[in-house]
């Protein structure tokens, strides 16, 4: 459908050496570090990645799952790009759905800031790590890597969540933003039951743990880990499923930042592959966000679940081949 | 429990963030189908202002623009945490904010 990866400049370190963005392309030439990979994006192509991020936006909006894990797989099997390529696209879009999304969750003072920053300590370095490791790894162990990630986003995303926290009564008016720093917790206004609940975030090296391994998820593949920190918050630490997903999204920004600063060092965002796919994530959001009340969130995931874990098995298959 | 005033300001910054951002690249983007440029190069930083088409350079500023939203809500964090005294809040946000500069550094190294 699209592109046709070239190198119009060769700049590499002397010798026979392997382009570092994956490609399999070898040369010697002279010069500086990095080769300058193009990707050609014609009209036909920029409408598919608008709707991708439509899609994915939406999808996120609606369910909390989307971003990466449905990017990342279109970009390189719909669209052929390389996975690098993919990734690092796909941590633009991240970003721009975390931040349209945590914007109006932080007014509504759904985010537990010191929950997020407690554990983003641990997501970053992973971030970080990941971003590392994913401009280094072979593009074939990416896909069998992701593959196995998206099994995994799949059969979580066909289960249900727990509901944790105590009803203190009605407090009458909305009121938002109030948390605890020891213990670490907080209450927020539930508007399905009208009431204040409150919360206590425990067992905090469980959530330091998968945070950490969400993060160099993030870095290493490109997607914003939600699926892994909001079950950890939620069934690991007792935070209930609003704050979590919420705080989730917070911190995702933040994450998939760390990720995106190493693939934007070295070269692998491609700024007409991820605008537009960013600008379709940030109308869906915003779209599936006002809908979000309408739809019904256990058919979305059950829905995407399947499609996550059949394109999961593609995936696999061509990273082995 | 103290109710936290600074969810407004951050909740302000990421806004903001995200309207510049957005609004940046769909200028590039515009521009880009206006020009008929669909070849695109892989940019850095460094190619802000100088490097590739006018076009992919207000896409990447839109892209450096969201990237650097959520750093900048956690910077505002740190503000708010230190006006209100809680420096054990506020040395975390710092550290956060610390991993992302030095990512950034090193990832152009």
């Amino acid at each position: 459908m699209v592109h046709a990866t070239r190198h119009r400049r060769l700049r590499d370190r002397i010798g026979d050496v392997q382009c570092r963005h994956g490609c399999g392309t070898r040369f010697g030439a002279a010069g500086g570090r990095f080769c300058e990979g193009f990707v050609t994006v014609g009209l036909l192509a920029l409408v598919g990645l608008i709707l991708l991020g439509l899609l994915s936006g939406s999808l996120g909006a609606l369910v909390g799952i989307g971003g990466g894990v449905v990017i990342v797989p279109a970009l390189t099997l719909l669209f052929g790009f390389d996975i690098k390529t993919a990734i690092a696209a796909s941590l633009v879009a991240v970003v721009v759905t975390s931040i349209t999304a945590s914007g109006r969750y932080v007014r509504l003072g759904l985010v537990n800031t010191r929950l997020a920053l407690t554990l983003e300590l641990a997501t970053a370095l992973g971030g970080l790590t990941g971003g590392f490791a994913g401009t280094l790894v072979p593009s074939g162990v990416l896909s069998v890597v992701f593959g196995v990630l998206l099994v995994v986003t799949g059969i979580l995303s066909l289960r249900g969540r727990g509901e944790h926290g105590e009803q203190v009564g009605a407090a009458g008016v909305e009121q938002a933003g109030w948390e605890t720093s020891r213990p670490l917790g907080g209450a927020f206004w539930d508007e399905r039951t009208r009431s204040m609940v409150s919360y206590t975030a425990r067992r905090l090296p469980i959530g330091e743990g998968v945070s950490f391994v969400a993060g160099l998820a993030s870095g290493l593949l490109g997607i914003g880990g939600g699926v892994l920190k909001v079950p950890a918050m939620n069934l690991g630490m007792d935070v209930p499923v609003k704050v979590a997903a919420a705080t989730s999204s917070f911190m995702i920004g933040v994450t998939a930042t760390a990720g995106l600063s190493v693939y934007l060092g070295r070269g692998f965002v491609h700024p007409g592959v991820a605008a537009p796919l960013a600008l379709g994530v940030l109308t869906g959001a915003l779209a599936g966000a006002r809908f979000a009340g309408s739809a019904s969130p256990r058919a979305l995931r059950t829905i995407l679940g399947v499609i996550l874990v059949l394109v999961a098995v593609v995936m696999v298959v061509r990273g082995l081949g | 429990m103290k109710r936290d005033t600074s969810y407004t300001l951050v909740a302000a910054v990421l806004r903001g963030g995200v309207a510049l951002g957005g609004a940046l690249l769909a200028i590039g983007l515009v521009m880009g189908i206006a020009t008929g440029d669909v070849s695109t190069p892989a940019l850095r930083l460094t190619d802000l202002f100088a490097g590739g088409s006018l076009d992919s350079r207000l896409e990447l500023a839109g892209i450096l623009l969201c990237s650097a939203t959520p750093g900048a809500g956690v910077l505002a964090l740190i503000g708010a945490r230190l006006r209100g005294r809680d420096w054990g809040a506020a040395a975390t946000a710092a550290v956060v904010v610390t991993i992302l500069v030095v990512g950034m550094i090193i990832g152009h190294v």
